[in-house]
């Protein structure tokens, strides 16, 4: 396809969803809610529609091609082009994204049937597609920060949705709270990337944020790069500036208490904040600038580790939660936590395809999860819940299958790609012993990911119900099984375009352009490497090892779990405080922060400001006005002779 | 010896015009008064016209009299709305502007 049609083609992908937004944030309120859903269904299938010609068109070994809409320059001299990056990375992107805001789409269609509000939810939904593609496809930092903001700004509005809901408030402030902290460091990363040598072009004056132009200015350092020192420092410093804007988005620690709390909106919020868009942004960055970070091997050692400890973290909370969706909160903490580990360790296309992966089967997970929670009336307790598969069979099995994909199957998707992380980490990439480290944490982190996502699976729809008995638990309508139905099938075989087998031209061979900076590169990557069956066998023995364990906890009962609460009451404790993070933010930043707003209100604003300068003035003007007062009696005669002193005054000065 | 004559002269419509202002209480010979000044400061502008051979003074004679006109028309007419129907016009009972 020759590049000036794909220039048209690339631009109305993310302009659709865009339009859709416009559509329904002007109109949405005079259309009824088949125009409101199939505007917005529509405009996203056409993306990815599009979507697909353009990947399909788009050569594998194709060189990057960049589409510049247009040209602009800023008063700095930096140029910040209006353009967009086609290459496997984003391409593959633009598909997933794409597609599973489309089945979101649909499946919110069917759940918000009678919301009267639905054109509102529909028309963020489609902004934050938007948002995601300009992000995803963005030429440069500068765009790319722009699809950053757009994307928090409309998961916010999607987070708080349901506005009269205090908790729904809660969630969204707490995200915006983080955000703000992380994005306010990610934009110092990208000026302290703008002023630093990597950002000059080559004429020596004018500067670019393009993620190519960087990534080729470190190609071009000299390898001893001794007497660079201090361009590694300011770019080890903006790796660390936009590291902590990632670590704010994608809920890696310890900035990891927001997800949790943004389970309140409809659950199509979970799956495009978990999913597809908010969360992912951190991943798909590091991805995108990769070059610019492994110039600082520590940092990536370092979130590795963060990486790998967020697993654990998450996994092991999930495991005492009881409200549904905020157990797949952190399960999405934890896999985006293995996710960091693949990027940590320099394996960038295993966590691509992880990426992917989980994109698919998470999102599945969440949307059964709202359909047990809308077919049980708002029932999002899994101890009132249970015995739920006599009720709604379809539904029973879709969970079931995701969780087994989720949970790590053998040979299923969420197998072969956590596999491929973890593989490398422990074998390929291993350069230094904490990459090892974060590895075994991504296995400690397999083994509770089997027993939450098993435990929540026999919770809600093994054993007998524990609801209130006067309501049937009501099987999701068909439509609304379209969604999660078409993941959870594709959820099964996806996981083959990742198979570590040289005749099969997977994921690994399709983005090795992309990464073909990175330490090693596809081609060795071929092959079922004895470290390969290694890491298959552990994994398979973890997650049977695991499975018994839980089977015998949740399915058979063998064990009474208030017992078992009991006796490790500590442990307990600790996984259900969230390791005291949630205190911990409390008592440092919320608890001093009212305090000390509270003292700029009554010290500041309403002592100084109100009472003293604005009541000050008009008291002072009072208590004063008596002495003008006294020359005003009201008498012409004394106004005419004031006249007179004055003219006698001017004369008296003139002369003097 | 014309010339200060008229400066004198001028110097007296003054004082008569201030103190027809400040003493007076009826509003009708206050404006008489007021017309002294201007007509005062008209003398001062031929007068100094005559001084120094010119004739710009004269000129802004002739501007300022309508002005003049006009100026009492309005006050008239103010004073005519506020002492509509009263037989007793004094200033003084108009005090109510006081501070």
């Amino acid at each position: 396809m020759p590049t000036g049609e794909i220039k048209i083609l690339i631009l109305l992908i993310p302009l659709l969803p865009l339009l859709g937004f416009a559509t329904l944030g002007l109109a949405g309120r005079r259309l009824g809610h088949r125009s409101i859903a199939s505007v917005a269904i529509s405009t996203v299938a056409l993306s990815f529609v599009l979507s697909l010609i353009i990947i399909l068109s788009v050569g594998v070994n194709d060189e990057l091609i960049r589409v510049i809409f247009l040209k602009w320059t800023t008063g700095a001299g930096i140029s910040v082009p209006l353009g967009f990056q086609i290459d496997s990375l984003s391409l593959a992107m633009i598909v997933a994204v794409t597609f599973i805001s489309f089945l979101t789409n649909i499946w919110t269609a069917s759940y918000m049937r009678d919301d009267p509000s639905a054109s509102r939810y529909f028309a963020w939904l489609n902004l934050l597609t938007a948002s995601m593609l300009l992000l995803v496809l963005a030429e440069n930092y500068l765009l790319f920060f722009l699809g950053w903001e757009a994307v928090a700004i409309c998961t916010w509005m999607l987070i708080g949705f349901r506005f009269h809901r205090k908790k729904s408030i809660d969630g969204a402030r707490k995200f915006f709270t983080i955000g703000i902290v992380g994005d306010t460091s990610f934009l110092l990363g990208i000026i302290l990337l703008a002023i630093s040598p990597l950002a000059i072009e080559s004429n020596g004056i004018s500067r670019s944020l393009g993620f190519d132009f960087i990534a080729e200015n470190i190609h071009a350092l000299p390898l001893n790069a001794s007497q660079s020192a201090e361009l590694t420092y300011l770019a080890t410093a903006a790796s660390i500036f936009l590291l902590i804007g990632i670590v704010a988005r994608s809920g890696l620690l310890p900035l990891s208490i927001w997800p949790a709390d943004s389970t309140q909106g409809p659950a199509a919020t979970d799956v495009m904040v978990q999913s597809i868009a908010t969360m992912a942004s951190g991943v798909y960055f590091i991805a995108r600038a990769h070059t610019l970070f492994m110039l600082s091997p520590q940092l990536l050692t370092v979130l590795a580790i963060l990486g790998g400890l967020t697993a654990v973290y998450a996994a092991t909370v999930a495991m005492v939660k009881n409200d549904i969706r905020r157990i797949l909160a952190y399960s999405s903490i934890s896999q985006y936590g293995l996710m960091f580990v693949g990027l940590g360790v320099g394996a960038f296309s295993a966590a691509i395809f992880h990426f992917l992966m989980h994109a698919i089967y998470k999102s599945s997970l969440i949307l059964a999860a709202g359909s047990v929670i809308s077919g049980t009336n708002i029932e999002r307790d899994i101890r009132k819940l249970g015995g739920l598969r006599q009720w709604m069979p379809s539904t029973a099995h879709l969970f079931l299958i995701a969780t087994a994909v989720l949970a790590g199957f053998p040979l299923l998707s969420g197998f072969l790609s956590s596999n491929a992380i973890l593989h490398d980490s422990l074998f390929l990439y291993a350069i230094s012993g904490w990459n090892r480290f974060a590895g075994v944490l991504g296995y400690i982190a397999v083994f509770f990911t089997v027993i939450y996502s098993w435990r929540l699976y026999y919770r809600i729809f093994e054993g007998e119900y524990k609801g209130a008995s006067d309501l049937q638990p009501m099987e999701a309508s068909r439509l609304m099984n379209i969604a999660p139905w078409v993941l959870v099938i594709m959820s099964l075989f996806a996981g083959f375009i990742g198979l570590p087998i040289s005749s099969i031209n997977g994921i690994f061979y399709y983005l090795e352009n992309v990464f073909s900076d990175s330490i090693i590169s596809a081609r060795e990557f071929s092959g079922l490497s004895p470290g390969y069956s290694l890491a298959w066998i552990v994994y398979g023995g973890i997650f049977i090892f695991a499975l018994r364990i839980v089977r015998s906890i949740y399915l058979l009962q063998n064990q009474d779990t208030q017992k078992i609460k009991v006796r490790s009451a500590s442990v307990y404790r600790v996984f259900w405080d969230e390791y005291g993070l949630e205190k911990f933010f409390r008592a440092v930043f919320v608890k001093p922060g009212t305090w000390f707003t509270g003292l700029l209100w009554r010290a500041f604003d309403e002592a100084f400001i109100d009472r003293g300068v604005v009541e000050g003035a008009g008291r002072t003007v009072e208590k004063m006005s008596f002495i003008t007062a006294l020359f005003q009696n009201g008498y012409v005669r004394t106004y005419a002779a004031y006249f007179l002193l004055g003219i006698i005054l001017l004369v008296w000065l003139a002369s003097l | 010896m014309m010339v200060q004559i008229a400066f004198l002269a001028a110097s007296a419509l003054v004082f008569l015009g201030i103190s027809g202002v400040i003493l007076r209480r009826n509003p009708v010979v206050m404006l008489v008064s007021i017309e002294l000044i201007l007509n005062a400061a008209n003398i001062i502008l031929v007068a100094s016209d005559r001084m120094h051979g010119t004739t710009d003074g004269s000129l802004f004679v002739l501007l300022l009299m309508p002005v003049i006109i006009l100026e009492i028309l309005v006050a008239f007419a103010i004073l005519i709305a506020l002492f509509r129907g009263e037989s007793n016009a004094d200033v003084d009972e108009l005090s109510s502007m006081s501070g």
